[in-house]
């Protein structure tokens, strides 16, 4: 069948049917719906009641978030479990907005640059509020030293001591040069500066040489000239060799200057931020190493060349790139934070978790700094809370196993997903971690919840805390109660207008038909709201307050949009396309019911099973297993059969029958077992030759020993086969036998309710298949008496007899193949004969 | 006020890196003023006589090694040079976006660059070449251009000053070259202008509010101030390098030994006019 009972119906057996002889009791009008008074209210409306404030029919819940959100231990996260529309978020909120209330105002946490270990970002901690404050002096800071700094570097006093290093540089060049020039002249050389370098040319009466002069000249002319120039070259490279060792003096000298200058300006601002930071030990280290870098990179504050003018200012609120490095980047600012801070991510990406380092287009490169280190959720969320939605977080690449290693670690490390996995990532920075004290908070449905705790090993460790939220709550009438005033607050939220007590009544009635149960109430709120905005709309413009007819009318609304399937399943039968006989006896046929379940709307129909039964070994096939269109919990129903029958009419001998079971005109799956009653009853009557009333059709599962269980969905089943009768005209004789332990959970239609207490319509509560086939065959079932056997006529005594002649048959057959064996088994009989 | 009729902007350059700050800025100027640019490498003819002389040696300034001084060499050397002097050029031209040329010559460098100039040309050079290093005073070759007076002479100093403000000393109030020519150049790239002019006789007493008003009719602000003629001198020397582009005529300072003096204390371009 389509619809499985849910497995905490199935737990409830009825134990109490056990004992025979009471037969099944036709259920009266009264007991079909559990209708809601709440006349001890008097005549008001919700506007009058007072709304529910605190969270209804979650005991277990709070409890568990109580102690999740109390624990400070590691592990104690949470994960809230139950279905959508039933307050989870509510819940959570309220928890945890209260939990954060009286949590401290964490740090701030800022990202600045780390001097020795340029790659690697280091991380600040500040107390709430000072990171903006920071953030802005370093600013503030980096503005007034490039003003300060090309100011000091753009001073007389500078220029002037620079322009003495240069000086000096220059003076003993030339008085090397000078010194040289002249040994040069004394001794009639010329020392003549090119772009090649420096020329010593022999020179006579002012003038250079000319080979003829030259040969002209003595032996002894030509070689003073020769010793001369090779004294003075040696010299020369004397000269020239020291040349590096003075431009290397030179520039230490201009760097001590500028450091000098540097020191003087930059010192007093560092040391009056120092001072404003005295409780802060990392932050005036870090000051120390601004002041250390500015020194010794003052450049960055002054363009190419110190003291150069033509420097471009940067658009106003950013600095020049290379002063970036003194900036702060504050990554978590908790100024206006109250208590602690409650993240809830609603994209909970592995970059909107961790945080991303961002990358700018450089000259056709990508380049990060920084400060372009975002904050991710789990950094906003440090100190206090981080609501998460269990499925969007495991839909997302790499999200989990981030999240699971922040909260392991204690340490937020932001990497890309590339470096996460241990791939290969362009080079990039690698940020300190950040030390993390979060309280995650998972919410998600139970499947997720125990698929994590079964296939994750570290689910268990790292997330102790399960908040399991209930779907129903007891319909007592302090529940009932309750309701109203969460009704009253719900209408109050949604601003609609009030509800008169009747459309109250009708609103609990309507939440334990939601509920599948008239026992219960229903905790989906999201879908009472819902009913609750159609009636207020349906109640129309002019009404003062929304009346029980409107919300009755949003009912029938709801149904309507959703019950085009069942209308065309109702149209086949009617055109008798689909084959459901509502009257007169058939052996071996009954009307089951299955209920189809089409997203949030569900309706029972009835389905014609069918047994034929034959002599054979004792089995029975279950046609839809055969051509795999039976699920588990209905082949296993059908095998129940086979045991029941042994049970009972098999002590002593054999079973020596085969029978088929099909579900006609049924193209689909089925599973569940609840039809497995419908099917004994078929199987029995088929063996027995008994008819059975097709006027009556059947609901429950069985056991081995034949007892009715209950089964889910009996609301819309009974529903589905009274719309069917309805179609042909109500006879009176019509009717649906259901499980007596699913009394309980009847909450039928109004106009169900309407036919039975007309007589027009029956319901039966049965505990076990004989009162079934009483109802079905009009026979007694019967019971064996002191001899061990059934009445006569009764209904067992019949399928008894059945299968006594069957087994009869079956031996005789056994006989005749014993005395005539088959020719082949002759043979080998004989082939064996020694 | 009608600029000064500035056809084109020769500059000497010899690939040092002096001048190559000379090359950008004549292509600045150039562009500023809408004029062609045109670059001079002089071989010089001095020194190429000096190969093959005996016993000359030269001595390498990287390595310190000492080499003779041969021609083939010398010429390949000076071509080298040339060509890059011209890709200094190209390349500042292209930065600047002003339309270029280049010749090689050969020959006396002050000869050349005398011959090389054309009415309507502005020269500009380096105030020292490579004979003098990095030294003070005035190379040969400016020299020898102030002895000649072309037209316009921008003679820059030995460390590349970016222009950034001009000051001009305006001797005229009406017709005044010198200011126009300021106003020319500060005008595309709003620099802050600065106006000196000479107190007492031929200046008007309301000079200050004729040129300021002349230079807002062109759509410029300017400090305008007047200092007496002994004051002068000093305030062009604190003004050179301080306040960016200097702009005077030639015979705006008296004596041929206060113009060197002031070229050679001057920090920033000078530009004068004849």
């Amino acid at each position: 069948m389509p619809s499985q009972p849910p497995s905490r119906r199935r737990a409830r057996t009825n134990t109490g049917s056990a004992s025979k002889g009471a037969g099944a009791r036709e259920v009266p009008a009264g007991r079909l719906r559990r209708l809601s008074r709440l006349d001890r209210l008097g005549e008001v409306t919700s506007s009058e009641i007072e709304p529910f404030a605190g969270v209804l029919g979650q005991p277990r819940a709070e409890a568990a978030l109580a102690l999740g959100l109390g624990m400070q231990a590691p592990g104690y996260n949470i994960f809230v479990l139950g279905a959508e529309g039933t307050g989870r978020h509510f819940l959570v909120r309220h928890y945890v907005t209260a939990a954060a209330a009286a949590r401290p105002r964490p740090s701030d946490w800022c990202y600045v640059f780390n001097f020795d270990q340029p790659n690697a970002p280091r991380v600040l901690e500040l107390p709430a509020g000072r990171g903006i404050e920071l953030r802005q002096q370093m600013f503030e800071l980096v503005e007034s030293l490039q003003a300060a700094l090309l100011g000091a570097f753009q001073s007389e006093e500078y220029q002037t001591r620079k322009e003495v290093i240069e000086q000096e540089l220059r003076e003993r060049q030339e008085q090397a040069l000078a010194e040289l020039g002249e040994e040069a002249k004394q001794r009639s050389l010329a020392v003549v500066r090119t772009p090649m370098g420096i020329i010593f040319a022999p020179v006579a009466q002012g003038e250079v040489l000319t080979p003829d002069l030259f040969e002209k000249l003595s032996e002894e002319e030509k070689q003073r000239y020769t010793s001369a120039i090779e004294e003075l070259q040696e010299k020369m490279q004397r000269m020239m060799r020291q040349a590096p060792r003075w431009q290397a003096e030179r520039r230490g000298k201009l760097q001590e200057l500028r450091r000098e200058v540097t020191r003087f300006t930059v010192e007093p601002l560092i040391d009056e931020l120092k001072a404003r930071y005295p409780d802060l030990p990392n932050v005036r280290a870090h000051l120390e190493a601004v002041q250390a870098d500015i020194e010794t990179h003052v450049k960055a504050f002054l363009g190419v060349e110190e003291g150069g003018e033509g420097q471009k200012s940067p658009p106003a609120g950013e600095s020049r790139p290379a002063t970036k490095r003194y900036l702060v980047n504050l990554l978590v600012d908790n100024q206006e934070t109250e208590g602690a801070p409650v993240i809830w991510e609603e994209n909970p990406t592995f970059a909107n978790l961790v945080g991303r380092i961002e990358h700018q287009a450089q000259m056709g490169n990508l380049v990060t700094d920084f400060t372009l280190i975002r904050a991710g959720a789990l950094h906003r969320a440090n100190g206090g809370f981080l609501v998460l939605d269990a499925l969007r977080l495991l839909r997302q690449p790499y999200g989990w196993d981030a999240l699971k290693r922040a909260i392991e670690t204690h340490r937020l490390r932001l990497e890309s997903a590339a470096e996460a996995l241990g791939l290969a990532a362009p080079a990039t920075l690698a940020p300190e971690p950040v030390p993390l004290d979060v309280k995650i908070v998972l919410v998600g449905d139970r499947l997720l919840y125990y698929l994590l705790t079964r296939h994750d090993l570290d689910f268990h460790r790292l997330f102790k805390v399960a908040a399991d939220f209930e779907e129903s709550l007891p319909r007592t009438e302090e529940n009932e109660l309750l309701y109203t005033r969460l009704l009253a607050k719900l209408i109050r939220d949604e601003q609609l207008r009030p509800f008169a007590r009747e459309a109250l009544e009708r609103l609990l009635e309507q939440s334990a038909r939601l509920a599948d149960d008239g026992e219960r109430l229903s905790l989906h709120t999201g879908e009472m709201v819902d009913l609750l905005r159609e009636a207020d709309l349906l109640a129309g413009p002019e009404a003062t307050e929304v009346k029980a007819a409107a919300v009755d009318a949003a009912v029938a609304a709801q149904v309507f949009r959703c019950d085009r399937v069942r209308a065309r399943w109702l149209e086949s039968v009617a055109r008798g396309t689909v084959l459901v006989e509502t009257g007169g006896a058939v052996p071996g046929q009954v009307n089951g019911l299955a209920v189809v379940q089409l997203g949030s709307f569900a309706f029972g129909h009835p389905a014609r099973i069918t047994a034929r039964v034959r002599l054979g070994e004792g089995e029975v096939v279950n046609i839809e297993r055969e051509v795999e269109l039976s699920g588990p919990l209905h082949s296993k129903g059908v095998l129940i059969l086979t045991g029941f029958l042994g049970d009972r009419f098999a002590r002593e001998r054999p079973l020596a029958f085969s029978a088929s079971l099909v579900f006609e005109q049924s193209y689909g799956g089925i599973d569940g077992d609840s039809a497995s009653m419908a099917e004994l009853c078929a199987l029995l009557s088929a063996i027995a030759d008994v008819p059975l009333r097709q006027s009556v059709a059947i609901t429950g599962s069985v056991d081995q020993r034949g007892r009715a269980q209950p089964i889910g969905g009996v609301n819309e089943k009974i529903e589905g086969f009274f719309d069917v009768c309805r179609l042909g005209g109500l006879t009176g004789e019509q009717g649906v036998i259901v499980p007596e332990s699913n009394l309980e959970h009847l909450m039928l239609r109004a106009d169900v309710v309407a036919a039975v207490a007309a007589g027009q319509f029956r319901i039966w509560a049965a505990r076990d298949v004989d009162d079934c086939l009483e109802i079905l065959s009009g026979l007694r079932a019967g019971r064996r008496g002191p001899k061990g056997e059934f009445p006569a006529g009764s209904f067992n005594r019949r399928v008894e007899e059945r299968l006594s002649a069957l087994a009869e048959l079956k031996a005789e057959q056994a006989r005749k193949t014993r005395r005539s064996p088959p020719r082949k088994r002759r043979e080998e009989a004989e082939e064996e004969a020694p | 006020m009608s600029a000064p009729p500035i056809r084109r902007v020769l500059v000497a350059v010899d690939a040092s890196e002096p001048s190559g700050a000379a090359a950008e800025m004549a292509a600045e100027v150039a562009a500023l003023l809408e004029v062609a640019l045109a670059g001079l490498f002089v071989e010089d003819l001095k020194l190429l006589e000096l190969a093959g002389r005996p016993l000359v040696r030269r001595y390498d300034p990287l390595s310190a090694a000492s080499l003779s001084l041969e021609r083939p060499v010398l010429e390949r050397t000076l071509r080298a040079q040339a060509e890059r002097a011209r890709r200094q050029l190209a390349a500042a031209a292209g930065r600047a976006g002003a339309a270029w040329s280049f010749r090689s010559v050969r020959g006396a460098v002050e000869r050349e660059i005398l011959a090389a100039a054309r009415p309507g040309d502005l020269v500009v050079v380096g105030r020292v070449g490579w004979a003098r290093g990095s030294g003070a005073g005035l190379g040969r070759t400016v020299h020898a251009l102030l002895h000649d007076s072309p037209e316009a002479l921008l003679v820059l100093p030995p460390k590349p000053v970016p222009i950034g403000a001009v000051t001009v000393l305006c001797e005229e109030v009406e017709g005044s070259l010198a200011l126009a020519l300021a106003a020319a150049l500060v005008a595309g790239r709003r620099w802050p202008l600065r106006v000196l002019l000479p107190s007492g006789p031929p200046t008007p007493a309301a000079a200050e509010e004729r040129v300021t008003r002349e230079l807002r009719a062109r759509g410029l602000e300017a400090e305008v101030r007047q200092l007496p003629r002994a004051a002068l001198s000093r305030e062009l020397a604190r003004s050179g390098g301080a306040h960016g582009l200097l702009v005077l005529r030639r015979d705006a300072i008296a004596t041929p030994g206060e113009l060197h003096a002031l070229l050679e204390g001057c920090a920033g371009p000078v530009l004068l006019i004849a």
